[in-house]
């Protein structure tokens, strides 16, 4: 009874000092270290290093910093700027035109990096001051950037589906497959609420002015097409195409698409020092933060496990009422108000492995439960006040966009989010369909 | 409404919501600040090379069937290195963020002493803990002078073993560097610009 006391007391003190201030990784080690100590001695510890160590050479993870690397060159190269240039002047013809191109370059870039800040800051970055100088609405503008930056956290290969792989026991391929058709899907609904808008109110929307149209011949155009958008486009496609498809492992994919894509850049004349070394150091803190809080997390976890965390964790369950649809629903609101405090490694490596076991008793097809939870976390980004898209994009965005731009124009997006969950939860076959089409 | 427009006129990833990085210091705190720093842009390095490593890797097996298990254990070996030495770097380059709800209404003064306590009832004893209970995990692999199970694999099993107890006294390290300039910065709070 002790013990489960101080398992209870053990969550508390994470979240009083996550929100007090201290930085997640810390106040993991700190609560458990403090209440395990309490309930066990040292000795509950002698078997972290052994943790520890497995974390830092777990084969599932060595995609992470392939993956990122590859972004992180598409990214700092500005290949991933120059894209969303020539996207941006071939849909500029129409109304709403630059903002399908947004949403165009947030699947692309989701499917290279997979890195929310990164998209939404360099989109962000890019793309306001001349959406605004064109007269955009600034809602328009806001809520499209935000909510296209956050596909990169559904569409593959995102880092959230390999840390879901991990813990859930899946293989990265599967998910993969799996968050294909709902990414692809969202995106489709953004663009049908750009046209709408576009049809309704055009001049929210305008496009390209034709005068600054005529300054880049078609033949250009298409020239800067061939050379800027599809040697990436054909890229992602390999590396993707080559996992889902099962010819390579995730692992050897993401090795390919990162020399692929240093072979790109070194092609078009933009690798240099300070180009590979922004990249080097960008891979080196996001792999080392994502592992460091990974083998923190084994500290928090060893403890929570070892106080009888696990029996709190069912006894919670049987509490809820209506079985399964009860246990989800449950969930699904806790991930998502966890999603504003809390990044998504966390939530991934600390919250689920506590919370899976239920749906794995109750027959739950996890494939399907990873889907919902990768896009909940994908919507509480988006949410004001604390979505974290939204802070990036205050970040980057010209001082006279008002917050409340921001926090209206994501509102129809999130709209679209909900309506896409619901959507994914009554009918699984949209996530479940492809990876068991081909034969995951 | 107000307060929100306030929080947001500070970027999220900036100074306030981070733990900050150090500023250019003398003393013991610069000197520990500075190595942290070299040994992790060194160490930045290794990104290129798992790059390199694991692509040669994919090509080699693929294209002319040779494989190796000491090539395919080097990858696992170089991506563990990454994770630990990269541990002290990224609260080095202040890469740490805080959830700042209640952080941004504190007073300079209670900030002032969380940069103090933070690092030094935290990060430093916790960090040392765990780094000291490396020490034996290390010790026994070198005891048996433990190496790959696998035949073809990697002899030497402690040398990476000893990157779990380095790379952990490496954030301690850091933290004794943030708690140093904390007490300079408590000892003579007039001196700071930032408040």
């Amino acid at each position: 009874m002790i013990d489960e006391i101080l398992a209870i007391l053990m969550v508390v003190a994470l979240f009083g000092m996550i929100l007090g201030g201290i930085p997640v990784p810390f106040a993991l080690v700190a609560s458990g270290l403090l209440f395990g100590v309490a309930g066990f001695g040292l000795d509950l510890f002698s078997l972290l290093p052994v943790r520890l160590f497995g974390v830092a050479t777990s084969y599932s993870l060595l995609a992470i910093p392939l993956f990122v690397f590859m972004g992180v060159l598409l990214e700092k190269s500005r290949m991933a700027e120059r894209m969303l240039e020539v996207i941006g002047h071939l849909a500029g013809k129409r109304a709403g035109g630059m903002a399908m191109a947004i949403v165009f370059v947030g699947v692309l870039m989701g499917a290279s990096t997979g890195i929310v800040a990164a998209t939404v800051v360099t989109v962000g970055l890019i793309t306001l001051p001349t959406l605004l100088q064109r007269n955009y609405d600034p809602r328009i503008a806001c809520g499209t950037i935000c909510a296209s930056g956050t596909l990169g956290q559904i569409i593959p290969p995102s880092l959230v589906l390999i840390l879901l792989a991990d813990v859930s026991g899946e293989s990265v391929g599967t998910l993969f497959a799996a968050a294909m058709v709902p990414g692809l899907m969202l995106g489709g609904l953004y663009f049908a609420y750009i046209l709408l808008m576009a049809w309704r109110r055009p001049d929210s929307m305008p496009p390209i002015p034709a005068a600054e149209r005529d300054l880049i011949s078609q033949r250009q155009l298409l020239i800067d097409l061939a050379k800027a958008v599809m040697p990436p486009l054909l890229l992602v496609v390999a590396v993707l195409g080559s996992i889902i498809g099962g010819v390579a492992a995730p692992t050897e994919a993401a090795s390919m698409g990162a020399l692929g894509a240093l072979l790109l850049v070194g092609l078009s004349g933009r690798l240099n020092g300070k180009v590979l070394r922004e990249t080097m150091d960008g891979t080196f803190k996001i792999t080392g933060m994502t592992l460091f809080v990974l083998m923190c997390a084994q500290v928090f976890s060893l403890s929570f496990r070892g106080l009888g965390g696990d029996d709190l964790i069912d006894q919670l369950f049987e509490f809820l009422p209506g079985g399964m649809w009860g246990g989800l629903i449950f969930i699904m609101l806790l991930l998502f108000v966890l999603g504003f405090f809390l990044d998504w490694i966390e939530i991934t490596y600390i919250v689920l492995p506590l919370l899976l076991p239920f749906f794995i008793n109750q027959g739950v097809d996890i494939v399907w439960l990873c889907m919902l939870v990768a896009m909940n976390l994908q919507t509480s980004f988006l949410t004001p006040p604390f979505g974290w898209s939204l802070f990036y994009l205050r970040g980057v965005a010209p001082p006279e966009i008002r917050t409340s731009d921001i926090y209206r124009g994501v509102l129809p997006f999130i709209g679209i989010q909900a309506f896409g969950l619901v959507l994914v939860m009554i009918f699984p076959a949209i996530a479940t369909w492809l990876p068991k089409a081909i034969g995951w | 409404m107000d307060q929100f427009q306030e929080k947001w006129a500070q970027p999220r990833w900036l100074a306030p919501n981070r733990v900050a990085q150090l500023p250019d210091i003398d003393g013991v705190a610069g000197l520990l600040d500075r190595m942290v720093g070299r040994l992790g842009r060194a160490s930045s390095w290794l990104t290129l090379v798992l790059v390199l490593l694991v692509a040669g890797d994919v090509l080699l097996r693929y294209l002319w069937r040779i494989s190796s298990v000491a090539g395919q254990e080097f990858e696992w070996h170089v991506l563990a290195v990454i994770a630990l030495m990269g541990a002290s770097y990224t609260l080095q380059q202040g890469e740490h963020v805080r959830v700042d709800i209640f952080y941004q209404r504190y007073s300079p003064r209670v900030k002032r002493w969380m940069d103090l306590l933070l690092p030094a009832l935290v990060v430093v004893p916790s960090m040392l803990f765990i780094a000291w209970l490396s020490v034996d995990f290390v010790a026994m692999s070198w005891d048996v002078d433990e190496g790959s199970p696998d035949p073809g694999g990697l002899p030497a099993r402690y040398l990476l073993k000893a990157f779990v107890p380095l790379g952990f006294l490496l954030v301690a390290l850091q933290g004794i560097a943030m708690t140093l300039y904390a007490i300079t910065q408590l000892l003579q709070p007039e001196s700071r610009p930032h408040d």
